[in-house]
């Protein structure tokens, strides 16, 4: 362990809190693009999130070939997925991506959900922002010591 | 061979426990970060270090006892406060972690002024 192991959980949490915001302001800014590369209209995405298990860094795997383990090592982002649920339905016969009974099918993006992911993930990068700004008075106090 | 082990360091039990103490609200400060970079990982459940119990611990069983403490942070099972099995409580972490910050620099303060006195005594201050 060492002394900046802290300030480094806490950037690991602004990560992938902005990575959030970041894939919640991609959905929000297709929630109507009925075109994508991968073809079939734009499909939500989702940021899923695990615990870092530090196996990455050379500390965390010496630690762990020593019979360690259980450091706290942060948070990382384990994938983004796409929302698998249904897309929506909007009847719009003039729309040229309407099918035969003039369906369109639309992005499955709900804007209020995807504000209030927004505010979610805004707020959690605010505690971690606190949080580093704890460590960071506490470490300079502990370098007067010396 | 019997009587008293010779003090391994020049610092007295008291300043050693000190500095442990640091060590101890140091992992903790790293552990509460922990639990707060992570409260919105699915299933992830918080730790907390219980330095203070493992200190008086070692405190009842001697000074080689506190040279040699050792901390681990320990997982809570609080449960789930979410329904993605998340149990941290950010407003617990913060109120925690803004303890602990107070604990370690009130420590750092005592262990300052010892170290202050220590150099009076050595004729270093002056």
């Amino acid at each position: 362990m060492s002394l900046f192991d802290a300030l480094n959980i806490s950037a690991s949490g602004l990560t992938a809190q902005r990575l959030r915001m970041d894939v919640t302001s991609a959905n929000l800014a297709n929630a109507q693009s009925t075109r994508t590369p991968e073809g079939g209209p734009y499909r939500r995405q989702v940021v899923v999130l695990q615990e870092s298990s530090g196996d990455g860094s050379f500390a965390g795997a010496l630690t762990g070939a020593l019979g360690g383990g259980g450091e706290p090592a942060g948070v990382e982002v384990a994938a983004i997925t796409p929302d698998t649920t249904p897309l929506r339905q909007v009847y719009e016969p003039g729309n040229p991506e309407a099918n035969a009974q003039g369906y369109v099918e639309m992005p499955n993006v709900n804007p209020v959900e995807e504000m209030t992911d927004l505010i979610d993930s805004s707020r959690s990068y605010q505690a971690n922002v606190t949080a580093m700004q704890t460590t960071k008075q506490v470490f300079s106090k502990t370098i007067e010591l010396l | 061979m019997t009587g008293p082990k010779p003090a391994m360091s020049i610092l007295d039990p008291t300043q050693l426990t000190l500095m442990r103490a640091i060590s101890g609200a140091t992992l903790r400060n790293t552990v509460l970060s922990n639990n707060i970079a992570n409260a919105d990982t699915p299933g992830f459940q918080p730790s907390d270090v219980d330095f203070h119990a493992t200190l008086s611990d070692a405190l009842g069983e001697g000074p080689e006892a506190i040279e040699d403490v050792g901390f681990a942070p320990e997982q809570l099972n609080t449960g789930a406060v979410r329904a993605d099995g998340n149990g941290v409580d950010s407003e617990a972490e913060a109120a925690k972690l803004a303890e602990n910050g107070l604990e370690i620099e009130a420590l750092e303060q005592v262990a300052n002024s010892r170290m202050s006195i220590m150099r009076t005594a050595m004729g270093l201050n002056g």
